[in-house]
């Protein structure tokens, strides 16, 4: 009996250890995996600012973003409200996993829409401080992952990670710090090759809306230029069930 | 009048018209809405969408540097314009009329010019837009094979914006899409032309003796003079492909001298065009091809004075650089295929254009210090008729919704009565200022 009940003491102690180190044992590409497959709903729609801050000047533009699916499958649509000048241009974009996204651009003034070549992706984003890979997202599988360790952010524990690109790519290496409840990174430091800060993300204000993490605000600040991008959600709302339809040209159209 | 009659009734219906349901946040900012089957809100109460009232004011001047061919160094134009563009919608339908009031005291223009003014009906699958429109077909840049609508080359030659380049014409246009196909089909009740640039301010080939009287012979509005278009398109793997048809009239005019009379008669004929393009990923590379048939009134290719039936190809590729460092080639070629007709008809002593014209066009563009300098350089060269055109040019934000641009069109050629050599003397520096609301 006191074998057995040693036994199940030792058995409940394994069990408690093993799923510690369970936890513990996620590596570096497993928390970026999650990360990039983190639960998002199977569709999007947002109205957005964004604010960008630039040798001194601010400029602010305001869109309208659908999406659907997520990581390098997703496909989304984007229209500009604001400045005056670039509202109804429009913006779609189907990600592919294994080659150069599809994309295309609406100019309203002409009704023409236009594909656009392959871009370089560490290209600005319509002249923020986040490249248009930043925006698109970056495959977890492009970069090699470490866990280097933990550490807390806003009270909140996170995986610190360190990851460095496989193929040339605008930093040399970056570190996330990814939230251990939802794995939303919800900070990102980019480095040169001499280990010189490139750029910093931060995911500023981060909420639950309809039962899933969402980041309401980020920010991308430039180190080199002291600018900075200032991204806010002003409203989001998902699965409200986009078709197929809806990624194609006939809506690029539809400028607002 | 009539413009101003039909932009008048039209900003009655924007303004007082039906007021289709959207919703607002709790801001009271206006919330763009999807389409009904977009958004599934089920038990959402629809309220009263707002008039958006959006425009600008710009002022667009271009000068004649230097004396040329007899025309002197002065204002090409110096035009004030105000656009007011008004347009209620709804996730199924908008209204939108978009009005420009103009002078321009070099050209002596006081006007209103009605750009756009149209009703649009967004279906499940079908839409419908009725009224005045632009469109636009084809993938050239600056080429138009299979767009056959009506364009304003004196304002883009002249340093306005491209968007002017491009004419409303008025039409019915439906567009179904099914299984990943859209069918558009439009009809044009009435032709509308080109505007090309003309004497006294502007130098043009003049085909006809100069005592000649002339006149413009503009197709009628009866039934048999309308026009009809369809476009199906679908994306075929990776390439948005689009086969298309017209019947219609010629925009090219067509030049016919009466020597009894000693008049000359600038007229449009009738034309048939079938056409397809394609547009897709080449590596790192964007490919572009068109083609079209135009079967003209020339059947027989007899007639000197009217263009003959060809096929014109395009193929083009575009590249990013670096960061937004863009450059692109087009190759265009026109087969005439009457040619040796055409030939042994040509009146004597007059220039006998090649079987096949061929021409290359290059375009370099960039977005620099934060997408607030926008340089870009278009040249052309025809090699057949050794012409060319060349279009450099400089965006520069001022503030939010504000920017200038300055830049210099330059045209040149062999031959005074090739496309562009006829351009000659118009060379002329631009400048365009634009605050929009």
């Amino acid at each position: 009996m006191r074998r057995q009940w040693l036994l199940q003491i030792g058995v409940g102690f394994a069990a408690v250890s093993c799923g510690s180190s369970a936890s513990a044992a996620l590596s570096g590409t497993e928390v970026m995996t999650r990360a990039e497959q983190r639960e998002v709903g199977k569709d999007e729609t947002s109205q957005i600012t964004m604010k960008v801050t630039a040798r001194g000047q601010q400029r602010v533009k305001k869109m309208r973003l659908l999406r659907q699916g997520k990581a390098s499958t997703k496909k989304v649509l984007i229209h500009f409200l604001s400045p005056a000048d670039e509202r109804g241009v429009g913006f779609l974009v189907w990600r592919h996993k294994d080659r150069d996204d599809d994309r295309w651009f609406y100019l309203p003034a002409l009704k023409m829409v236009r594909r656009i070549a392959a871009a370089d992706k560490r290209s600005s984003f319509v002249g923020s401080d986040f490249t248009y890979e930043d925006v698109a997202g970056r495959d977890a599988d492009r970069d090699t992952h470490t866990l280097t360790g933990e550490k807390t952010v806003d009270g909140q524990p996170c995986y610190v990670v360190k990851s460095v690109p496989k193929d040339r790519a605008e930093f040399a290496s970056k570190t996330a710090w990814v939230r251990k409840d939802s794995f939303v990174i919800v900070q990102e430091k980019y480095y040169d090759k001499q280990g010189k800060l490139l750029k910093t993300y931060t995911a500023d204000k981060l909420e639950k809306v309809q039962g899933l993490w969402t980041i309401r605000q980020q920010t991308m600040k430039n180190a080199a230029t002291g600018g900075q991008t200032v991204v806010t959600w002003n409203s989001v709302k998902y699965n409200t069930g986009l078709g197929e339809d809806v990624f194609t040209e006939r809506y690029l159209k539809r400028s607002p | 009048m009539t413009a101003i009659a039909l932009a008048f009734a039209l900003l009655c219906v924007v303004l007082l018209g039906p007021t289709p349901a959207q919703s607002t946040d709790a801001a009271g900012e206006s919330q763009v809405e999807a389409a009904p089957e977009m958004t599934g809100g089920a038990g959402e109460t629809p309220s009263q969408p707002p008039l958006e009232i959006h425009g600008f004011v710009q002022y667009n001047a271009a000068l004649r540097p230097f004396r040329s061919g007899g025309y002197e160094a002065e204002w090409l134009k110096a035009e004030t314009r105000a656009q007011l563009d008004l347009s209620r919608s709804s996730p199924e339908l908008e209204l939108r009329a978009k009005l420009d009031l103009l002078a321009d005291p070099v050209t002596d223009e006081h006007t209103v010019d009605l750009r756009e003014a149209y009703v649009n009906y967004y279906g499940r699958n079908l839409d419908l837009r009725i009224g005045k429109q632009i469109v636009t077909w084809g993938v050239g840049d600056l080429l138009f094979l299979t767009d056959v609508f009506p364009k304003d080359w004196t304002a883009f030659l002249t340093g306005a914006p491209v968007e002017y380049l491009k004419a409303g014409a008025t039409a019915v246009r439906a567009n179904y899409a099914v299984r990943g196909v859209d069918i558009e089909a439009l009809v044009v009740p009435k032709f509308e032309p080109d505007n090309f640039p003309s004497p006294p301010r502007l130098a043009a080939f003049d085909p006809f003796p100069a005592a000649a009287a002339r006149q413009r012979v503009l197709p009628g509005s009866a039934l048999s003079d309308r026009e009809v278009g369809l476009r199906v398109s679908r994306m075929l793997r990776d390439y948005s492909t689009s086969f298309y048809a017209f019947g219609g009239w010629d925009p090219r005019p067509s030049f016919a001298y009466d020597p009894a009379t000693n008049t000359g008669t600038v007229s449009n004929r009738r034309l048939r065009m079938v056409g397809a393009s394609t547009q897709g990923p080449v590596g790192k590379n964007l490919l572009s091809a068109e083609v079209a048939y135009y079967r003209t009134e020339d059947t027989a290719g007899t007639d000197p004075g009217t263009e003959n039936p060809s096929v014109r190809t395009l193929v083009a590729l575009e590249r990013v650089l670096k960061d937004q460092r863009t450059v692109s080639a087009q190759l265009y070629q026109e087969w005439a295929l009457k040619h040796g007709a055409y030939e042994r008809t040509l009146p004597p002593g007059s220039r006998a254009r090649d079987a096949v014209l061929s021409a290359l066009t290059l375009r370099f563009r960039d977005s620099l210090r934060g997408d607030t300098v926008k340089p870009t350089v278009f040249a052309y060269y025809n090699f057949s008729e050794a012409d060319y055109f060349v279009q450099a040019e400089v965006r520069r934000r001022l503030a939010e919704g504000a920017w200038w641009t300055v830049g210099l069109n330059v045209f040149g050629g062999r031959h005074g009565d090739s496309l562009f050599g006829q351009f000659n003397p118009n060379d002329n520096l631009y400048a365009t200022v634009r605050y929009a609301f």
